[in-house]
């Protein structure tokens, strides 16, 4: 089982890549073409994957952002990402993460709570984003948020780090999550 | 002349509630298809006008044409052949005894041994035939008692294909009457055994593709496979270059597994798939006073859909199962079944 790791590759010219993980491939499908409508000076590529780890025989690129996706509605897409995530290596999560619950619009049919992502987000020190990815305004607000901090991510934006984002996302007003 | 000379009052309301339920869409079809009344008679009609002032001349029609209840009994078999959707319907399975041979089949002597035996048992019936396609013959059966007239109003349906061993029959509050009506199945069409089967739905040419074993066949005989190929993928394969999927082969593992599964044609239609479990607690998870509980843990699983096994054919190409899916869910067509009862071994 090869571990993905953040670093072990050069970065291509101007290229940055996103490496989107979810059960669900039309929702994962849809996001994409989401992101490549938006604006963005960088060259970007778009991966989409089922589960971690990625098969070990292909060339790609190195991943600047890895984005996991939970539909609430599916205890079997939590279960999936919670597997895939040990195949990561440590180093992502330096900011190179983000967890995204879709969903949460729909109450009645969501079968997992949201402070259990909350919690999973919180274990692994990671932003958490909800965002009803059916609904296509959405969609393209949060196609437009992933393309930014892919840009920062990926290091095309002066001054701001991976790292230095993922202390700016740590919101002070949210409750400690110990309580939760 | 009065209506009340004319006509038993009875049959009036029976012909006027048999019309009134037709909607007016199909009104027309409908009547064309009874073929009582003649091509003039029906031009007579104006169909633009409000229904009970048409559901008054209809009767008038039948007044002149002397219906009898037959005949209207035939009018609502043909409402029923064309709103079948409306009927939940049940299939029967017959089974003749080992040393029985092949008879000829007689559709004739099959209705009169049918109507003779319900007649016997009960006295006041009303039984109807009219044939259908594919040697199928459509019965109606309105209950009575040895000492009441037959219920017009809750009827049973019954659909038998000539030399099956099948025949569908449409629920019916009138739980005591099964008994006999396969008792009388099993005799005229000279079987030896009748069971009813676990498999219900509302589309009856679904469940008579699923015992038949037509949908089968359907994929042999079509090759127009890659449209459905395409479809069953859940998404189009995006022409992006920016976009890579990483898992293709899983996908396309996904998708062949599918594929054997459900085969490539089009899936019967059914409502619902219901599991009784009556199963032991098993696994620790959350261990204590379930998992020490000698009797069994009840619980009943229903899925519903309007296209059940289309849902459960796309739910791994969608990614929200796994592939392959559990041969409970995948056994439906195959065993013919929507009812299940699982007990520990």
């Amino acid at each position: 089982m090869s571990v993905l790791r953040p670093l072990d590759k050069l970065p291509g010219l101007n290229m940055a890549t996103i490496l989107l993980v979810g059960v669900e491939d039309a929702l994962l499908q849809q996001l994409a073409d989401s992101m490549l409508k938006e604006d963005c000076a960088s060259e970007m590529r778009v991966h989409l994957a089922k589960s971690l780890p990625l098969p070990s025989n292909v060339n790609r690129p190195r991943i600047d952002l890895v984005v996991f996706v939970i539909n609430l509605h599916s205890k079997y897409s939590l279960q999936n990402v919670e597997k895939s995530l040990c195949h990561l290596d440590a180093g992502f999560f330096l900011g190179k993460v983000c967890f995204l619950a879709t969903g949460a619009g729909q109450d009645s049919h969501c079968s997992i709570h949201r402070n259990t992502v909350r919690k999973l987000a919180h274990t692994y020190r990671s932003p958490l984003l909800f965002c009803d990815l059916e609904v296509d305004g959405f969609r393209a607000s949060m196609a437009q948020r992933l393309v930014r901090m892919l840009q920062i991510c990926a290091g095309h934006v002066p001054g701001v780090s991976a790292l230095n984002l993922l202390s700016l996302l740590r919101s002070p007003e949210s409750p400690p999550l110990e309580e939760l | 002349m009065g209506r009340a000379r004319e006509m038993d009052e009875t049959l009036a309301e029976f012909i006027r509630r048999t019309i009134f339920k037709i909607p007016m869409a199909t009104m027309m079809t409908v009547l064309e298809t009874w073929g009582f009344l003649s091509e003039s008679q029906l031009q007579s009609l104006n169909f633009k006008q409000r229904k009970e002032s048409l559901v008054h001349n209809l009767l008038l029609l039948c007044e002149e044409n002397h219906a009898s209840i037959n005949d209207v009994a035939l009018l609502d078999i043909v409402y029923i052949q064309v709103h079948r959707h409306q009927k939940m319907w049940n299939v029967f399975h017959m089974s003749k005894g080992p040393d029985e041979d092949v008879d000829i089949f007689d559709m004739e002597e099959f209705k009169s041994l049918f109507k003779k035996i319900l007649h016997r048992a009960l006295k006041n019936v009303t039984v109807s035939f009219r044939d259908a396609q594919e040697n199928a013959v459509w019965i109606r059966i309105a209950w009575g008692t040895q000492h009441k007239k037959p219920n017009q109003y809750q009827p049973t349906y019954v659909v038998y294909h000539s030399q099956t061993p099948f025949a569908f029959a449409s629920s019916s509050r009138l739980k005591s009457t099964v008994p006999l009506l396969g008792q009388a199945l099993t005799v005229a069409s000279k079987h030896h055994q009748i069971v009813q089967m676990d498999l219900r739905s509302r589309h009856l040419d679904s469940l008579k593709a699923i015992v038949f074993k037509q949908f089968n066949q359907t994929f042999e005989n079509h090759n127009s496979t890659t449209p459905l190929q395409e479809r069953s993928l859940g998404v189009d394969i995006n022409m992006d270059s920016r976009i890579i999927h990483e898992n293709t082969i899983e996908k396309e593992r996904v998708r062949r597994v599918t594929q054997e599964t459900f085969g490539v044609c089009p899936q019967p239609q059914l409502e619902f798939a219901q599991y009784k479990l009556e199963t032991k607690f098993k696994g620790d998870l959350y261990g204590g006073i379930l998992a020490k509980r000698e009797e069994p843990l009840r619980c009943l699983i229903k899925f519903s859909s309007p296209h059940l096994l289309e849902a459960l054919k796309s739910l791994a190409p969608a990614g929200i199962a796994d592939a392959p899916l559990s041969p409970l869910l995948t056994c439906i067509p195959n065993k013919a079944m929507n009812y299940f009862k699982i007990r520990d071994k």
